[in-house]
């Protein structure tokens, strides 16, 4: 219970792009600014796998980094979170049937929170992940 | 500054029998099509000599029997020249123009990898674009490739 | 030549510089580059087929998504394309509207990146207050076309929404704001020592070598060069608009964020020039379903540089090729040249000096294989 009330508090996140066009990022780094400031839950954005809680990707998975996708969440330490950012990562579409792409990144690791949105607000994303956190708290 | 009808002139007049044809549907964009054999003079004789020195990029496209490459030279600050060959597809080789301007080995790399045309002379063979262990001689952007082909590669790979 | 001794660095596809993922391999001697292998492909999502499969409404959607951050650049030139080949010509008051757009995308696009590059050099400081006032210009955007990011307001035929008063104030208001912001950031980009130290004479491109490797943009610009597809091959309204074609003669990385703040000026101006000449009249014409055979070579300034677009049609409802070179693509090799001889401290500040837009690059990209290797970096 303890432990559960300190992950919650401090989530570290990283951020990993399987191939998106980019509007999903550019709308996630404006959730670090002051506008929308996610720092102010606890939340703080890490380089490195090994030093985060949860992972939020973006990015229909393309067929070359879907090992890598698969390789970064396992390098994250127990326990892990996934949150799927936009409807790429979310289910692939528009790009679903072209011949790189895998589709939503639920084919390559297991999702805890998916947020739609082509690209979803700033403020969306904080959303989804405070319910993520709410879910994380039981 | 020469005009569009003088740069179709100018390239007929140096490659004779191979200069296919040539047009303009508006200004600052002309369209020339010539023989297989010449391609690479063409492209030397309009970067070196006509000023067009700014390679845009390489286009590759599956006409059904025939494969084509297009090269879309900019003369800077004027007129684009979109210069194009056809190659049969049993035979699809073209010679290689990274001689003459260093970029063009990006571009013909992609046209290699997505359309399946050999350039004569290019250097670095292995995949780079597609996805590590893409099966060989499998081209997706010709026509005969459908989705579902492509989507059991890509099921298989996944 | 002590080649032997060098350490292979594999940077990406994760990494927390990149925001796109995409690998180069760093051979380094000591903390000096001597070699760089890019490979690319991560992001290759096979659009040029999906514009074959579907018909020409559809392709803009998927052109829209070649990029985030340089939507409209893409579906201008794709409307551009389609628009001739169909034949249709789109009324006076959308090419205005279009230019305003784009030039509040460019706007919208380099304080992005000047945000990153202060990222990157360590100065945190500057990165927020530059994202703090570019919600301004994504609030606009919204208020206008419905979308802060992708916005959708390029259609064929013309655009989407119109321009109304009210908006046309809150543009104003909001360029005179942004304009008071631009000024602090050129005097604090040609100022600020610790910004300097890390930028200046960084990552050096010839004029000559920015030519012959067919650099685009404000690489190009910001070793000299004055070219602009804007003033060289003008579409949409730029042949009625007048503007700088600003250049730089340092070639380093400071040069190119000094280009491109002074090119947020001139977007201001040209945002301004365009509201106070701005036509009267209906903002779309329908376009018919078929595109007669043809062939359209469409050229745009992107933020980045020069975007090409090049499409065929073949009589019926559906595009027969569309082919797209984005200006990260045509960096490339400029890109691998700067970064030979840096710091292995420096490769963030130069690579993001391009302002590299991989999505835009891979979704046909290829790589430049100069010494003819191929690296297993992964496995």
């Amino acid at each position: 219970m303890a432990y559960r009330w300190a992950r919650r508090g401090s989530p570290w996140l990283i951020h990993f792009n399987t191939g998106g066009c980019n509007g999903c990022d550019i709308e996630f780094v404006a959730a670090i600014t002051p506008v929308y400031d996610i720092e102010r839950f606890g939340i703080q954005l890490k380089g490195s796998p090994r030093h985060a809680d949860i992972l939020a990707v973006t990015g229909p998975v393309t067929v070359q980094i879907a090992e890598r996708l698969r390789r970064v969440y396992d390098q994250m330490p127990e326990p892990k979170y996934v949150v799927a950012l936009g409807t790429c990562a979310v289910s692939g579409s528009p790009f679903k049937d072209c011949y790189n792409v895998h589709g939503g990144i639920d084919t390559v690791v297991p999702v805890d929170a998916y947020v739609p949105g082509c690209p979803p607000r700033p403020e969306a994303m904080i959303y989804g992940i405070a319910q993520l956190l709410k879910k994380i708290k039981g | 500054m020469i005009s569009m009808s003088e740069v179709i002139e100018k390239l007929q007049n140096h490659l004779k029998s191979d200069f296919g044809e040539g047009r303009f549907a508006r200004d600052r964009r002309i369209f020339v099509r010539v023989g297989a054999g010449s391609i690479k003079e063409a492209f030397r004789y309009a970067v070196q000599e006509m000023g067009f020195d700014h390679l845009g990029t390489i286009t590759g496209a599956d006409l059904g029997a025939d494969l084509e490459v297009v090269y879309h030279l900019v003369e800077r600050g004027r007129n684009v020249l979109s210069l194009s060959t056809r190659v049969p597809k049993e035979k699809a080789v073209v010679p290689d123009v990274s001689d003459i301007v260093p970029s063009a080995a990006i571009y013909e790399r992609e046209v290699r990898e997505l359309l399946g045309i050999n350039f004569e002379g290019l250097q670095g063979a292995s995949l780079l674009l597609l996805p590590d262990g893409w099966p060989d001689g499998t081209y997706p952007l010709r026509k005969d490739q459908s989705f579902g082909m492509l989507k059991e590669i890509k099921l298989k790979k996944g | 030549m002590g080649y032997a001794s060098t350490i292979k660095v594999p940077f990406g596809p994760q990494h927390p510089a990149l925001k796109e993922p995409e690998h180069f391999l760093f051979e380094v001697d000591g903390d000096t580059v001597v070699n760089v292998t890019p490979r690319i492909g991560y992001v290759h999502r096979g659009l040029e087929k999906g514009f074959e499969l579907e018909t020409y409404n559809h392709g803009l959607y998927l052109a829209e998504r070649v990029c985030g951050i340089c939507n409209i650049a893409h579906t201008v030139s794709y409307t551009q394309v389609v628009e001739e080949l169909m034949g249709v010509q789109i009324p006076p008051r959308a090419r205005y509207i279009r230019t305003i757009v784009a030039e509040l995308e460019r706007l919208q696009s380099h304080s992005l990146w000047v945000g990153i590059v202060a990222h990157e050099a360590g100065f945190d400081t500057l990165f927020m207050y530059v994202w703090r006032d570019r919600e301004a210009i994504m609030n606009l955007f919204e208020e206008l076309t419905g979308g802060r990011v992708l916005h959708a307001i390029n259609t064929l035929g013309g655009v989407r929404r119109d321009i109304t008063p009210e908006w046309e104030t809150k543009l104003r208001k909001g360029m005179d704001s942004f304009e008071e912001r631009t000024k602090d950031y050129l005097r604090i980009v040609n100022s600020e020592r610790t910004f300097l130290k890390r930028t200046s004479g960084v990552g050096l491109l010839s004029p000559q070598d920015a030519v012959k490797l067919c650099a685009v943009g404000p690489t190009l610009r910001a070793s000299g060069v004055k070219e602009d597809v804007r003033a060289d091959d003008p579409y949409i309204a730029y042949d009625e608009i007048p503007f700088n074609v600003v250049t730089s003669e340092s070639g380093d990385a400071l040069a190119r964020t000094v280009v491109r703040v002074e090119e947020m000026m001139e977007s201001i101006g040209m945002i301004r020039y365009a509201l106070d000449h701005m036509p009267s009249g209906t903002i779309k014409v329908r376009p018919p379903k078929i595109a007669p055979p043809g062939e359209v070579l469409s050229r745009a300034e992107a933020p980045r540089g020069e975007l090409i677009h090049f499409g065929r049609s073949n009589g019926s409802a559906k595009p027969e090729r569309y082919k797209i070179r984005s200006p990260t693509l045509a960096n490339i090799p400029a890109l691998c040249k700067t970064l030979i001889g840096v710091h292995v401290a420096d490769i963030p500040i130069i690579l993001a000096g391009i302002d590299p837009c991989f999505s835009c690059m891979d979704r046909m990209a290829i790589v430049d294989r100069r010494t003819g290797e191929k690296r297993e970096i992964e496995k």
